[in-house]
């Protein structure tokens, strides 16, 4: 079953939260305009694997997702792109979810 | 301290930034004493812009991270950048099926005077794909529907005083599990100017603490290294700087690389057998200070185990490296950072050591403007 858009952004909202990714001065108000740049994800990197933690996090929010009986498109690029808002990737997760048919309506 | 003056020129630059508003927000530059400088650049909506400078194209999958900087040592000026293009193979299976992508990366430390900085351009392509185990307990119908009422409350705000509901605190916790990325690679080691180089080709797998000793039973974050590791920063740390945000677990990669025919005057000079093998391990780590200052330390190893012994006495088998970064956000809405960075060992392909101070800024650029619901 698909989420409705609320729980998508509330869903996203606490996903960063819970993993502790949201920068200094992020409130209720502006958390959807904080950009994938200022999150902080694989800071620095590693050589060998510049994006490991952007894609756990991604594997990790489809598996909430997944849990919740809806499936995700990897948000990875997303996440990637440092130029991107967390309105993005409402946006991107909103779009990009599908029935996975684990729950009767 | 030849930094000194060069720090403040920089910061009377960075005093009145060019992102004056919305229409300033996809263009930035910044001239600083003759040299301009451009930072962590993506593409954003559209085409990402810098007055002259850089025109990104808005390419999924494409990131080019570039920080200009000024040597200490003899005032050289030079960059370190990262620029990386990703594209999946196959199609999106969720997290059920491996991921495999491809990612051609390329990685460098340059300066005007070449032994000033670490003299390293690494250009590698990979394949890549992961392995994830989740760790929490299967949650019954009726408590996903619980889990599903609750985020459907619009008045729900999960960022506030009272912080993140009990319920979806536990919900998330049961979401953790051990996570692995590993990937096959072959790559170009250079010196900058590509007078010497070497061919490698190999393996590795990325991973964290959680990785190994599995999720924490709370779900939280924080593993014990972490926690660590943090602990004299975190006494430095204003309480505002913790409300949302924690110090993350250290990732850490582990690799192997065939190395065929080293064209290298350093290794060159020491022996004919220019066909080795070579082990490589890998950390990095970054916290808070204050309030937004980011302190951001990697470390890496080579060892190379079947090593000639001319290779051995020269201290070459071996070779680690450090890179310590301070980094000051000057402006939030452009993400413009002062930094300070300090590097010091050896880096492939030379592994001519060097100790490196160098500072300088970095500034996404092509970031679209705030838009509004």
């Amino acid at each position: 079953m698909k989420l409705s858009s609320t729980q998508v952004k509330n869903v996203v909202a606490s996903f960063f939260l819970f993993h502790g990714k949201f920068p200094p001065g992020t409130n209720s108000s502006n958390w959807q305009d904080v950009l994938m740049g200022d999150m902080q994800f694989d800071d620095p990197p590693l050589e060998g694997d510049p994006h490991f933690e952007k894609k756990k996090l991604s594997v990790q929010l489809q598996q909430s997702f997944n849990t919740l009986g809806a499936s995700l498109k990897s948000p990875l690029s997303v996440l990637k792109k440092t130029s991107r808002r967390m309105r993005d990737l409402v946006k991107f997760c909103d779009e990009n979810q599908g029935d996975l048919g684990l729950f009767e309506s | 301290m030849k930094l000194l003056p060069v720090l403040l020129s920089l910061a009377s630059c960075l005093a009145s930034p060019a992102q004056g508003g919305e229409e300033d927000a996809n263009t930035v530059s910044r001239t600083v004493a003759g040299v301009t400088t451009g930072g962590r650049a993506n593409g954003g909506a559209g085409v990402a812009s810098a007055t002259g400078l850089f025109f990104l194209p808005d390419v999924d999958g494409l990131t080019f991270d570039l920080e200009a900087k000024t040597v200490d040592t003899d005032s050289s000026l030079g960059f370190d950048f990262d620029l990386a293009f990703e594209r999946r193979i196959g199609a999106d299976e969720g997290i059920a099926g491996t991921r495999l992508s491809f990612a051609l990366e390329s990685r460098g430390y340059v300066a005007t005077n070449k032994v000033s900085s670490h003299n390293s351009v690494v250009t590698k392509a990979r394949v890549w794909g992961h392995i994830f185990q989740v760790q929490g307990r299967e949650y019954s119908p009726a408590q996903v529907a619980r889990v599903r009422e609750i985020l459907a409350d619009p008045a729900l705000d999960p960022l506030d005083d009272a912080g993140i509901v009990p319920e979806l605190k536990e919900f998330f916790a049961n979401q953790r599990g051990r996570y692995l990325s590993f990937d096959l690679h072959a790559g170009n080691e250079a010196e900058q100017d590509f007078s010497g180089s070497q061919l490698t080709i190999g393996f590795g797998a990325a991973f964290d603490v959680e990785t190994i000793l599995g999720a924490r039973r709370d779900g939280s974050e924080e593993t014990a290294l972490g926690r660590l590791l943090d602990m004299p920063f975190a006494l430095f740390r204003d309480r505002n700087a913790s409300v949302h945000h924690k110090s993350s677990a250290p990732r850490f990669y582990v690799g192997y690389d065939f190395i065929p025919a080293s064209d290298v005057e350093t290794r060159g000079a020491l022996t004919t057998d220019d066909t080795f093998h070579r082990l490589q391990a890998e950390v990095a780590w970054g916290t808070l200070v204050f309030e937004r200052l980011e302190v951001k330390i990697a470390g890496r190893v080579y060892y190379e185990p079947d090593a000639p012994p001319a290779i051995r006495a020269a201290d070459m088998s071996f070779a680690t490296f450090a890179e310590m970064t301070v980094a000051f956000p000057v402006d939030r809405a452009a993400s413009t950072k002062l930094f300070v960075k300090y590097t010091t060992g050896r880096v492939a392909p030379t592994l001519a050591g060097e100790s490196v101070a160098s500072l300088g800024f970095s500034i996404d650029l092509g970031q679209s403007p705030p838009s509004r619901d």
